[in-house]
C-alpha cells in the first residue's frame, strides 16, 4: 500500500508538500522571465473569519432550541438577512459559495412559519432528485429536534419519480414541506393540482435551490412551468414568496427575476468563515514548437492528480466531457493498477451511470473510502460528497461561474485546500491560463434564459391548458397567448368554448414534454456479456454518436463494444472487450439559413456615394446592409465598403453521424476508422453569422488556397473567443463556414469531419449559432457584441506566440494551413479598420 | 421575418421549412359571444333534457326510465332490483360494517375526455340510477360546455346526498377518485364520502375465464346475453364530446348518452345477477368455469365449506383447464385445513389431467409437483416419490426454483442414505416448504 496510503497523517502537511514543487516552479519562472511557464499562476485565497448575528427575537423560541440542540446559537450574516427578507414576505436570492449554511437561509423562516401557522405549506425545488435525498436528511432532522422542543410533528417529504405510488397520496395529506425537482412539478404536480389543493392553498414558500443551474434550455423550462405555478396558486388564492439560492454568477438577482417574474432582493454578503485555499494554474508545456503542440492535458492532469493521491489526499477530477471522463478514469486506474483495492478507490462519474452505482460513489466520498472521483460537470451542483482536499480540472470548464463552482468542491471552512486547472490546447483555455488576471479579476458570467423560446412556450402553453383553460383575455409572457392558442386550436389541441380555451385532447401533455433535453427520449446501454443486464443510458441526442455499431463504450473504466444498435428500439447491445482503443464519432452538419432578424454591416464614414443594397428591414426596422455586387475592385487605395456584414437570423441545422475514428490510449494514435449510415438529426435555432464580401477577399493578397485556410482559421478562432464573450460552455456553440461543418466537436457528440469547406464561396459565411432547437438567446446577444468578438480574436491570434498557427489561435498548423494566422489576420485588421473609419 | 402565427404552426405541425404549411381553414366559427346559457337551452331541447342552474352555471339533466315489466336481456327489469337482505358482503366485506346500505342504492358511472387523469380531464357526463316503483330511474348530468361543471356537480351532489350505496363497475379507482379531483378542482368539498360498492372485482372472481375479459359490456353479453346495437365504443367517446363541443350538434353525442344509460342498467343486471348466483350456491351455475369463481368468492369471503363445494362441483364439471384450476384451489383449500391425503389426491388429480401432448409442465404442473414431493417427503414418507417429483421439478424449472429443486434431491439422496424412510421424526423442512401455499 505505498501507493494509497490508507490513513493520512496530515492533510494539512501533506498538501503543502504537494503544492511546493509547483509554486517553486512559478516563483523560478517568474524569476527568469520564462514567458511560457508550466505554473503561470499561483493565488492563494486568504482565509476569512465568521460574521456573526443572533437570532432575530421574532424567531419561534422552539426552532432556536432545536437549532442550539444542534450547535447553532447565532447566525451568519447572510442567514439573518435571508431569514429577514423572507419573513418579511420579500423575494430574495442568497448568493452564497459552498459550504456557508445557505440552507438556513430557507429552512429557518419556513419552519417559523410552520410553527406558526401549522397550515402553512412551502415547496422545494432541486436540480436533481440526488439533491432533494441529501436535503430530506438535514431537514427532517432539524424538525425532528423541533418536535423534540415542543414544536409538534412537521411532515418532511420528497416528492419524485421515486416515491412509490402508495405513498403519494400521504405525501399530499401530510407534508409540510414537499422536497421535490421540476420535471416533477411540471409532470406530477401541476396537471394533477386538484390533488394538491391542500398544498396551493396554503403555499407561503417555494424554494429554488441552485438556481444558478437554470440557465439555457432547462432555466427556460423553468421559467414557464414557474408561470404555470403562479396561474395554479392563483386559483386557489395564494401567493408565495420565492426563496432562491445560488452559486456566484454575475446576475443573480436578475436570473432570478427572470424565472419568477418579479422583483427580488439580494442576499450577497456572505457571513460564513474560509479556510485558505490555494488556486493554480498549469499550462502543460510545448513539446513542438513549430505546430505549438503541447503535452496532452489530460496525461497532465493525471499526473498531477496522482501526486496529490500518492501524498494520501481526496481528490476529485474533473473532465470535460463523458467520453474524456473515461479516458482520465482509465488512466487513473491504470496509475494505480496493482495497488491492493486501488479500482475501487477511484471511480468515475457521468449522466447516464445508473442511480445506484450514482449513489454508491457519492457515499464513498463521504466516508473517504473513495479516495478520486472523475466526474463531469455532474458533481458540479451541490452534491453532498463531503470536503475533498483538492480540485483538480482538466481543462478550462468554460465559464468562470463553473470553475469557481468546481474549485469549490474541495475546501471547508477551516483548515487548507486546493485547486488546480489543467488548460488544454483550445483557445479560450490558452487565453484563460495566460491571462490569469482576467480569470481573477473578472465577474463571473450572466446566467441567460430565454422563457419565450416558441418551442419551449408553445409546449407550455399546453400544458398550462391542460390545468386551467386559458381565459379569452389571459396573458402569459410576453407574446401574444391568445395568438398561440389560436393556431393551437387550428390543429385541435384546444377549442374556444365558454369565453375559455378548453383542452381538446385525451393525452396528458405534460407527458410529451422532457426539460432536460428536447426529446425526453433516450437509449439504454445492455450488456450482454453474461445474461442481460442494463448497465447505463444515454440522451436521444447524443446516442448515435456513442452507441452506434462497434463504438468503444466506457463505463469507469471498464470496457464494452456495441454489438447492434437498435434504433427503433432505442436500445444498444454491448459486450465487455479488451482493447487499447476508444472511439470517437465523426458527424456532419448542414446549416442554412431560414429567417434574418437582423443585419448591420461595416461602412465607411460619409460615403454616401457607395452603392448601399440592403436585404429587406426586418422585424426591427433595421435595414441590414449587404455589399453590392458592381462594387469596383479596391486594391487598398482607399477604405472599402463593405468589406463583411453581420447578421443573427434563424437557421435549419441537419446533423449525422456518418463515420467514427479509433483513437489509442495515451499515444492518441488514429488506429483505424469505419463508415456509418445512421439516421439524421434536425433543428431549427438561432444564429449569428458573419458574411465576408468578395471586394474584402479580393483585396487580401494571398492565394484562394491560402484565403480558404485564413478564413477557416479566423472562424476556429472566433468560435472559441465567442463563449468567453456570452455566458455559456463552449458545446452551447455550434460553427459552420458556408453551412458545411468545421472541425470540433459537435451537439450531437462526436467531432465533425475534416476541415470542410475545401473552397470557399464568393461571400465567405462564419455561423456561430445555438446547439439547441430553438435557440436559448445566445445569438441576439453575439451579435450586439460583434465588435467586441472581432477585437478579442484579434487579440488572441496576434498575442499567440506560435509561428503559423497552432491549436490554440487558429488551428493546428497541419489542420489548416501554413498562412491561416497570416490571412486570419489580415482578414481581421481590415475588418477592425473599415469600423474605426465608420 | 415570418410572423409569429406561421412560425408558431410550423412548429406546432413539426414541419421541416419550405414545406408549405397544409391549407387549413376554420371549419366552424368560434362562439365568443355566447355565455352558455343559450347553447345549453338549445341543446337540452334537442337532447330531450332539462337545465339545471348553480348561479352562472348550466348543465342539461336527462331523465329516462326502464318500467318494471321492461325485458333487458333474459331478464324483466323489476327482478334486477337488490333485496335488502342482499349478501353483498360476500362480495365486499366492507359492507358487513354497514348498516342500510340498501334503502337508496344508486348505480353510478362516467364519462371523460380521456382516461389519463389529471387536472385537464373533464367528466363531461355523470349518469346514476336507482330503483324506483319497481322500475329503473337513470338520471344523466351532461356538460354543454366547461363553464357548466359548477352546475353538474351541484345535481350530482343531490344525489350523492340521498344515496345510502353508491354501486360502481371500476368506479373505486376510476369514477369516484375523477369525480373527486373535479370538485377539487372547484374548491368544494367532496360528497362521494357514501357507502361504495365497485362491482369490478367480484366480477374478475367470478368471471375470470369470460372469453372476452371482463369488460362490462364483454360479461353482459355473455352473462347477461344482452346485445346493444349500435353501440358507441369506449374508445371513441372523447373525441366524439370534442366534436361536440366543436360543432355544438348534439347527435353526435346522443349515442353516447344512450351508451352510458346502457352501463347503468347493465351494472344493476350485473350485479343482481352476481347476487342471485351467490345466493344459490354452485348449481345454479350454467358453466364449470362460474363454479369455480363462485368458489373463489367464498373463499375470499371465508367461507371454506361452500367453496370446496363449489370446487368440487366445478371439477366434476368442466373442461379440463376448468377442472385443473378448480382442483388446485381446491388443494390448497385442503391443505389449509389439514386434510392434506385429500388435498395431495387433488394435486394429483391436476397432474391427471394435463394435456400431456408436450410432455413439458405448465406452471400448474410444476404447483402440483412441487407440492406433492413436498407432501411425500414431510407427510407421506414416500422418499422414492417424492424425489420423483422433485426431479421433474429440476428438469422443468430454471433460476431459484431450479437451485430449491436441487437442494430439495440432495437432501432427499441424504435421507434415503441415511436412514430408511419414516425411521425418525423428520427435521428436514426448509423455509421454502414452509412458504409454500
Amino acid at each position: 500500500m505505498s501507493w494509497l496510503p490508507a490513513v493520512p497523517g496530515d492533510k494539512e502537511q501533506s498538501l503543502q508538500q504537494a503544492l511546493s514543487r509547483m509554486v517553486a516552479a512559478h516563483e523560478a519562472a517568474a524569476r527568469i522571465g520564462d514567458d511560457d511557464p508550466h505554473v503561470t499562476a499561483v493565488k492563494r485565497l486568504a482565509p476569512a473569519p465568521a460574521i456573526f448575528e443572533p437570532f432575530p427575537e421574532t424567531l419561534d423560541p422552539r426552532l432556536q432550541q432545536a437549532l442550539r440542540t444542534r450547535g447553532i446559537d447565532r447566525l451568519y450574516r447572510h442567514q439573518a438577512d435571508a431569514i429577514a427578507h423572507a419573513l418579511a414576505g420579500r423575494h430574495s436570492v442568497i448568493v452564497t459559495p459552498t459550504a456557508s449554511g445557505k440552507t438556513l437561509c430557507y429552512n429557518a423562516p419556513v419552519l417559523h412559519s410552520i410553527l406558526n401557522d401549522p397550515s402553512t405549506r412551502a415547496l422545494y425545488l432541486f436540480p436533481t432528485k440526488a439533491l432533494a435525498q441529501d436535503q430530506l436528511a438535514e431537514l427532517h432532522q432539524l424538525a425532528e429536534r423541533i418536535g423534540e422542543a415542543g414544536g409538534g410533528d412537521i411532515g418532511v417529504f420528497t416528492y419524485d419519480g421515486d416515491t412509490p405510488q402508495d405513498a403519494r397520496r400521504a405525501v399530499r395529506a401530510r407534508a409540510h414541506v414537499v422536497l421535490s425537482n421540476p420535471d416533477m412539478l411540471h409532470s406530477g404536480i401541476l396537471p394533477h393540482h386538484p390533488r394538491w389543493a391542500k398544498l396551493f392553498e396554503n403555499l407561503k414558500f417555494v424554494v429554488i435551490d441552485e438556481l444558478h443551474a437554470y440557465r439555457g434550455v432547462f432555466g427556460s423550462h423553468l421559467a414557464n412551468i414557474i408561470r404555470r405555478l403562479h396561474r395554479v396558486c392563483r386559483h386557489y388564492g395564494s401567493s408565495p414568496v420565492f426563496i432562491c439560492s445560488s452559486a456566484t454568477i454575475a446576475n443573480p438577482r436578475e436570473l432570478a427575476e427572470r424565472l419568477v417574474g418579479a422583483p427580488f432582493s439580494l442576499v450577497d454578503q456572505n457571513g460564513a468563515p474560509r479556510g485558505e485555499k490555494f488556486f493554480l494554474f498549469i499550462n502543460p508545456p510545448v513539446v513542438n514548437p513549430q505546430l505549438g503542440i503541447r503535452k496532452s492535458y489530460l496525461a497532465e492532469t493525471r499526473r498531477i492528480a496522482t501526486e496529490f493521491l500518492k501524498r494520501g489526499l481526496q481528490a476529485i477530477v474533473f473532465a470535460q466531457s463523458r467520453l474524456s471522463t473515461e479516458i482520465l478514469t482509465t488512466y487513473l486506474k491504470d496509475a494505480f493498477d496493482g495497488t491492493p483495492g486501488a479500482s475501487d478507490v477511484i471511480r468515475g462519474y457521468r449522466g447516464g451511470y445508473l442511480p445506484l452505482r450514482r449513489r454508491e460513489i457519492e457515499r464513498g466520498l463521504r466516508t473517504g473510502e473513495v479516495r478520486c472521483v472523475v466526474s463531469t460537470n455532474a458533481l458540479e451542483l451541490g452534491i453532498d460528497i463531503g470536503a475533498l482536499d483538492v480540485s483538480v480540472m482538466a481543462g478550462y470548464p468554460g465559464s468562470i461561474a463553473a470553475t469557481w463552482q468546481r474549485a469549490g468542491r474541495a475546501g471547508r471552512r477551516t483548515g487548507r485546500s486546493a485547486a488546480v486547472l489543467v488548460a488544454s490546447s483550445a483557445p479560450i483555455d490558452q487565453f484563460v491560463i495566460r491571462h490569469p488576471e482576467y480569470f481573477f479579476g473578472a465577474s463571473p458570467e450572466h446566467a441567460l434564459v430565454n422563457p419565450d423560446n416558441l418551442h419551449i412556450l408553445l409546449d407550455h402553453v399546453k400544458c398550462a391548458a391542460f390545468e386551467l383553460p386559458f381565459t379569452a383575455d389571459e396573458h402569459y409572457g410576453t407574446v401574444n397567448v391568445q395568438d398561440v392558442l389560436t393556431v393551437l386550436a387550428e390543429d385541435g389541441f384546444v377549442h374556444q368554448v365558454d369565453g375559455q380555451w378548453q383542452w381538446m385532447q385525451e393525452s396528458y401533455p405534460a407527458d410529451a414534454v422532457s426539460l432536460r433535453s428536447v426529446t425526453s427520449d433516450n437509449f439504454v446501454v445492455v450488456d450482454v456479456t453474461d445474461g442481460e443486464r442494463v448497465i447505463g443510458e444515454t440522451d436521444f441526442t447524443s446516442g448515435p454518436a456513442t452507441l452506434h455499431e462497434k463504438a468503444i463504450y466506457i463505463v469507469e473504466g471498464q470496457l464494452f463494444q456495441v454489438e447492434r444498435f437498435d434504433f427503433d428500439g432505442r436500445k444498444a447491445f454491448v459486450r465487455q472487450v479488451d482493447c487499447d482503443y476508444y472511439t470517437d464519432a465523426i458527424t456532419y452538419t448542414k446549416v442554412t439559413i431560414l429567417d434574418t432578424f437582423a443585419g448591420d454591416g461595416v461602412r465607411p464614414k460619409a460615403e454616401g456615394q457607395w452603392p448601399k443594397e440592403s436585404i429587406e428591414p426586418d422585424a426591427f426596422g433595421r435595414q441590414a446592409r449587404e455589399p453590392a455586387s458592381d462594387l469596383p475592385s479596391a486594391f487598398g487605395h482607399r477604405p472599402l465598403a463593405l468589406p463583411a456584414a453581420y447578421y443573427h437570423g434563424e437557421v435549419h441545422v441537419v446533423s449525422r453521424v456518418v463515420g467514427f475514428k479509433k483513437i489509442k490510449f495515451y499515444t492518441n494514435e488514429n488506429v483505424g476508422s469505419g463508415e456509418l449510415d445512421l439516421p439524421e438529426q434536425q433543428m431549427h435555432t438561432t444564429s449569428y453569422w458573419l458574411r465576408l464580401s468578395p471586394e474584402l477577399m479580393a483585396t487580401i493578397p494571398f492565394s484562394n488556397a491560402d484565403k480558404r485556410d485564413g478564413v477557416v482559421g479566423l472562424a476556429y478562432a472566433m468560435r472559441n473567443v465567442a463563449p468567453l464573450l456570452l455566458m455559456c460552455d463552449s458545446h452551447d456553440l455550434g460553427l459552420s463556414i458556408d453551412g458545411l461543418p468545421v472541425e470540433g466537436a459537435s451537439r450531437i457528440g462526436g467531432t465533425s469531419r475534416g476541415m470542410a469547406p475545401a473552397e470557399l464561396s464568393s461571400e465567405p459565411t462564419i455561423f456561430i449559432y445555438d446547439n439547441y432547437p430553438g435557440g436559448i438567446g445566445f445569438s441576439e446577444p453575439l451579435f450586439g457584441l460583434h465588435d467586441v468578438l472581432i477585437a478579442r480574436t484579434r487579440e488572441l491570434i496576434d498575442e499567440c506566440a506560435c509561428e503559423s498557427g497552432c491549436p490554440s489561435c487558429v488551428g493546428p498548423e497541419g489542420a489548416t494551413g501554413p498562412l491561416a494566422k497570416a490571412v486570419a489576420s489580415r482578414l481581421l485588421q481590415s475588418l477592425m479598420a473599415a469600423r474605426a473609419a465608420a | 421575418m415570418r410572423d409569429l402565427t406561421s412560425r408558431l404552426r410550423e412548429i406546432v405541425r413539426q414541419k421541416p421549412p419550405g414545406a408549405q404549411p397544409p391549407a387549413r381553414e376554420l371549419t366552424y366559427v368560434p362562439d365568443l359571444a355566447a355565455d352558455g346559457s343559450d347553447a345549453a337551452h338549445e341543446a337540452a331541447s334537442r337532447l330531450g333534457g332539462r337545465l339545471h342552474r348553480a348561479g352562472h352555471s348550466n348543465c342539461v339533466v336527462l331523465d329516462r326510465r326502464w318500467d318494471a315489466g321492461d325485458w333487458y336481456g333474459r331478464k324483466q327489469v323489476a327482478t334486477l332490483e337488490l333485496e335488502s337482505d342482499a349478501p353483498l358482503g360476500l362480495f365486499d366485506r366492507r359492507l358487513n360494517l354497514q348498516s342500510d346500505w340498501s334503502s337508496r342504492i344508486v348505480f353510478f358511472d362516467i364519462e371523460t375526455t380521456g382516461l389519463s387523469g389529471g387536472a385537464g380531464t373533464l367528466a363531461f357526463l355523470a349518469g346514476c340510477g336507482w330503483f324506483e316503483d319497481g322500475g329503473f330511474h337513470v338520471r344523466q348530468f351532461f356538460l354543454v360546455g366547461p363553464a357548466g361543471e359548477r352546475a353538474l356537480l351541484d345535481a350530482l351532489t343531490e344525489v350523492f346526498q340521498s344515496a345510502s350505496l353508491l354501486v360502481t363497475y371500476n368506479g373505486r379507482t376510476f369514477d369516484v377518485p375523477t369525480m373527486d379531483t373535479r370538485w377539487a378542482f372547484h374548491r368544494s368539498e367532496s360528497p362521494t364520502a357514501v357507502p361504495h360498492f365497485d362491482m369490478l372485482p367480484p366480477a374478475r372472481r367470478l368471471w375470470s375465464d369470460a372469453p372476452a375479459g371482463c369488460s362490462l359490456s364483454a360479461l353482459e353479453r355473455e352473462v347477461l346475453g344482452v346485445y346493444r346495437l349500435r353501440d358507441v365504443p369506449g374508445l371513441e367517446i372523447p373525441s366524439r364530446y370534442f366534436q361536440f363541443l366543436r360543432t355544438g350538434n348534439p347527435a353526435v353525442v346522443d349515442g353516447v348518452i344512450e351508451h352510458n344509460r346502457h352501463d347503468l342498467l347493465s351494472l344493476a343486471a350485473l350485479t343482481a345477477h352476481a347476487v342471485w348466483l351467490a345466493r344459490e350456491g354452485p348449481d345454479a351455475c350454467r358453466e364449470a368455469s362460474e363454479r369455480a369463481g363462485l368458489g373463489r368468492l367464498y373463499e375470499n369471503a371465508g367461507d371454506a365449506d361452500r367453496a370446496a363445494y363449489a370446487y368440487k362441483l366445478a371439477a366434476d364439471s368442466g373442461g379440463p383447464e376448468v377442472r385443473r384450476t378448480a382442483l388446485s384451489r381446491l388443494a390448497v383449500l385442503l391443505r389449509r385445513q389439514d386434510r392434506h391425503q385429500e388435498s395431495a389426491a387433488a394435486w394429483q388429480s391436476v397432474l391427471e389431467l394435463a394435456p400431456r401432448e408436450t410432455g413439458a409442465l405448465d406452471p400448474l404442473d410444476r404447483r402440483a409437483a412441487l407440492a406433492l414431493a413436498i407432501h411425500h417427503e414431510h407427510r407421506a414418507r414416500n422418499l422414492d416419490l417424492a424425489k420423483e417429483y422433485a426431479s421433474a421439478l429440476r428438469a422443468e424449472s430454471r433460476g431459484r426454483a431450479r437451485e430449491d429443486a436441487e437442494y430439495r434431491l440432495r437432501r432427499l439422496e441424504r435421507k434415503r442414505t441415511s436412514r430408511p424412510a419414516g425411521a425418525r421424526k423428520d427435521l428436514g423442512f426448509r423455509e421454502l416448504d414452509l412458504d409454500y401455499d
